[in-house]
């Protein structure tokens, strides 16, 4: 009898993982097990193509595609997250630009692009624009996407531990154990897909959202439409025309959404982090000491956003974060682009895609209005 | 090396198989390197502890046992009680007392002790006292073999978080030799499904609503507290609940039977009925060791009044070394005071579902309806008392449990009821969507599965159903536990007690 249930539980055992790998491997909705998609997406994008945006495929993993198959440093290149994917060479005017923002990003993302570019290149780009948003700076953000690719974090934490003696530290309340803590790729974790349940978890989740499709895989394709989102060969982005264009549903989006900016749990948020004001220098002073020319862009938020997060200052942290970086910029010499209050540079509502996206031309006219 | 982690899902199963593989003799050998290992696990330092804890809990009561003199049995007993108490003391209660000292006088300054709190201190200390005492007592015997008693306090499944066991429960099932009984293993099997379902599925994806609310209640308010109570009275019930399953069904996988420390305590109808359900081995150990010693209900209606409150302070400070956990034991105690008060003059009954005489003369159908409904008036009250009173138990600080308390109703207007719950739930990442989904998959199965273990043995029942059933049982929650679980970083609230 005890062999017989032991033999039980072991089948079982044996059919739970396979049912956690199976799901990874065959929907593997990020593409972090076989990045083929995002080499292709890479390859195509690289050879001056518009590229059409798959869903869930992994930007951190597309990034690093990039730089593997670029031939030779862009002359400038954008680093930060959503907020400033518009920036590319048709706004700034620059030449030779790479746009590498990427979802979600946090200080520590703002080290791994210029790591792989250092590691590659042995130099950087000679311009470098930051985007930053308030929570970037903030030191109880919880995204973790930052974390989540083992390349990707290897490649930010041996730029950060040179540049601040340490490596990054774990935000007290991600939740997270903290991988650098761990020595070597652990069996069962974030970072090895093949068997980890969150991964498996979100794999469940786009099958229930999608259903057999999920299973179809993400293969990259030239834009032929040019109402769909997409990938544009300096790297800045194209919204599906729903978003891109002003229209009443839009508008419709962004005075809804009213109340305290959450996103990251920033409406918490008080004082600039002291750890991440000190990352951010940091990495500012090597940039300048290797002859890389900074500039800052703030992207704004909508005017009725605005309301609640300054007049009404449900976002105390908004303003301080603004004059920080306006301070930094005046101290070293930093050309800052922009602020966070959009009513400083005339903006609409309907000049929104949400809240805190403003769309394209919003992103020129702030650009323009200070240049 | 917590229960749902993936070293346990190994840990568990090797112990398993050496232990039916070994012959008898080597079994209670490998529970105690097994327990050991366990307990290391965390922090091998603190092993010392709790070796030093068991030494001299084993070698008074084998004084205990060959001395008649009333003298010296107090003496060793007072030992006992000096030493256990005195290392729970300066490992949890230290810190808590100096600071206590100091903010009496201004020019008093302790130094403080820079200590971790060695997980489950409280637990086996308990453990070891009532065992001593038990000795005491006489009314159990002195275990003469020191392996054997060691595997008793170390014993992995309830050594960090209870149940609190007592000696002639557990000792005897730790020497005598059994058979590998494939019902009982499936039985364990399905209670630590059902326990890792509590911890993963619900405690854990409500302790992210929870934590956030309350550790920064100043940047809340309204409906958000009232959500963050009633998450954590969940919450905290299938943390606790759930381990105790896990450790149930640990030791049913070796053939060992640990008592029930949960039975529907959201099903009770009186404070007292609830506190019979709630944490049972820590309820009767105060019970039989604190409350009744003071002297219990038999010596009058002031001193019953006292020994109630007392018994509920010292339990709260149990819980840990911060004010907070002292007031939700008084607001238990008080509660419990109050509800004797009511009922019968301090006699208190039972539970609300016992007659009156007044009952008993009039029509039984309507007897019934009343009844029901003051069953369902009963529990509903309770719920929502242990709920606030569950406030100060999570909340950091007295202001801030305070704070929650004075707010739960700020921003409700009564002409616009809409926008109270709508902001309560956006502030922590909610909406009606996922408050029914959170519903209907944390909070019915629960009721469900509680309402029905208050009649039948529900492990047990389904042990008892066909193929279907029985295995459809496993492998569903077994899938909602890898869809749904939370498979962050997490711990088990009553580690830190």
């Amino acid at each position: 009898m005890l062999w017989k249930f032991v033999l039980r539980v072991a089948i079982a055992a044996v059919l739970i993982v396979g049912v956690v790998v199976g799901v990874n491997y065959f929907v593997d909705a990020s593409q972090v097990i076989t990045p083929r998609g995002q080499e292709q997406m890479a390859q195509l994008v690289l050879a001056g193509n518009t590229v059409a945006v798959p869903e869930n495929y992994n930007e951190r993993v597309y990034e690093m595609a990039i730089l593997e198959q670029m031939k030779a440093p862009p002359e400038t290149i954008v680093l930060g997250a959503s907020r400033g994917m518009y920036l590319g060479e048709e706004i700034t005017g620059y030449k030779n630009l790479f746009n590498h923002c990427v979802s979600g990003a946090c200080l520590e993302d703002y080290y791994a692009v210029p790591s792989l570019y250092l590691e590659k290149f042995s130099t950087y780009p000679k311009r470098v624009i930051l985007e930053i948003s308030p929570w970037v700076l903030y030191h109880f953000n919880p995204e973790i996407r930052w974390l989540e690719i083992y390349s990707w974090r290897s490649a930010l934490g041996r730029l950060y531990e040179k540049l601040n003696g340490h490596k990054p530290a774990i935000k007290d309340n991600a939740g997270e154990t903290n991988p650098f803590d761990a020595e070597g790729r652990p069996f069962y974790s974030r970072e090895n897909p093949w068997f980890s349940l969150p991964y498996f978890q979100y794999n469940c989740d786009v099958i229930a959202r999608k259903g057999l499709a999920a299973f179809g895989g993400n293969p990259a394709r030239v834009s032929t439409d040019p109402d769909e989102g997409a990938e544009l060969p300096d790297g800045s982005t194209r919204h599906p025309v729903q978003e891109e264009l002003p229209n009443p549903e839009r508008l419709a989006t962004v005075r809804a959404q009213t109340g305290a900016v959450t996103f990251e749990f920033v409406h918490e948020m008080t004082a600039v982090g002291d750890e991440e004001s000190a990352a951010l220098e940091a990495l500012i002073r090597d940039f300048q000491s290797n002859g890389t020319e900074v500039v800052l862009f703030l992207a704004p938020f909508s005017p009725t956003q605005c309301v609640y997060s300054f007049d009404q200052n449900l976002n105390p942290a908004f303003p301080i974060v603004e004059a920080y970086l306006k301070d930094l910029a005046e101290k070293n010499g930093i050309r800052l682009i922009g602020g966070y209050d959009a009513r400083d540079f005339g903006l609409t509502d309907d000049q929104f895609i949400d809240y805190s996206h403003p769309d394209k031309e919003a992103i020129r006219t702030v650009w323009e209005s200070v240049i | 090396m917590l229960f749902n982690s993936l070293a346990y899902a190994v840990f568990l199963p090797v112990v398993f198989v050496l232990y039916w593989v070994l012959p008898h003799k080597f079994r209670w050998p490998l529970l105690l390197v097994a327990s050991y290992y366990f307990y290391m696990s965390w922090n091998a330092a603190y092993v010392v502890l709790i070796g030093a804890t068991t030494l001299v809990s084993y070698g008074c009561a084998l004084l205990l046992e060959k001395t008649n003199n009333p003298g010296k049995k107090k003496l060793y007993v007072a030992v006992a009680l000096f030493i256990s108490l005195g290392i729970l003391f300066v490992f949890k209660y230290y810190n808590f007392a100096a600071g206590l000292l100091e903010s009496m006088h201004e020019a008093v300054r302790i130094p403080r002790l820079d200590v971790l709190l060695p997980v489950g201190i409280s637990f086996y200390t308990f453990q070891t006292l009532s065992y001593v005492i038990d000795v005491y007592r006489g009314q159990t015997k002195a275990e003469h073999n020191l392996g054997v008693y060691a595997t008793f306090v170390s014993f992995f499944p309830q050594l960090v978080a209870g149940p609190i066991e007592r000696s002639n429960n557990l000792l005897p099932q730790i020497t005598s030799e059994k058979r590998f009984d494939y019902s009982s293993a499936t039985y364990g099997i399905r209670l630590i499904l059902w326990g890792l379902y509590k911890k993963m599925v619900i405690a854990d994806n409500l302790a992210v609503f929870v934590d956030r609310v309350f550790e920064n209640v100043q940047n809340y308010q309204g409906y958000s507290f009232v959500l963050a109570a009633f998450f954590f009275s969940i919450q905290i019930y299938c943390d606790f609940s759930g381990y105790s399953d896990i450790a149930r069904g640990s030791a049913k996988l070796l053939g060992i039977d640990l008592m029930e420390n949960f039975r529907s305590p959201y099903f009770s109808s009186s404070i007292r009925e609830f506190w019979s359900r709630w944490h049972i081995s820590l309820s009767t150990w105060f019970r039989d060791y604190v409350y009744i010693p003071l002297g219990g209900n038999r010596k009058g209606k002031f001193r019953t009044i006292l020994n109630n409150l007392i018994t509920f302070l010292v339990s709260g400070l149990w819980h840990g070394a911060n004010v907070t956990y002292v007031v939700w034991g008084g607001i238990h105690g008080a509660g419990q005071v109050a509800e004797n008060l009511l009922c019968r003059g301090g006699k208190g009954r039972k539970d609300s579902t016992e007659q009156t005489d007044r009952e008993k003369r009039t029509d039984p159908k309507l007897r019934k309806s009343r009844r029901g409904f003051r069953r369902v008036f009963g529990t509903v009250f309770v719920f929502i008392f242990v709920t606030l009173a569950w406030v100060f138990f999570r909340a950091k600080s007295l202001p801030d449990a305070a704070y929650v308390l004075t707010h739960l109703f700020t921003d409700l207007e009564i002409l616009h009821p809409g926008a109270y719950f709508y902001n309560g739930m956006n502030v922590i990442f909610m909406n009606w969507g996922l408050f029914w989904r959170d519903m209907a998959l944390y909070i019915l199965p629960l009721a469900v599965y509680d309402w029905f273990s208050l009649k039948t043995d529900v492990p047990a029942w389904f042990g008892k159903r066909g193929p279907v059933v029985r295995y459809g049982y496993v492998v569903l929650l077994i899938a909602v536990i890898l869809i749904f679980g939370y498979v962050g970083q997490s711990t088990f609230v009553y580690f830190q007690f």
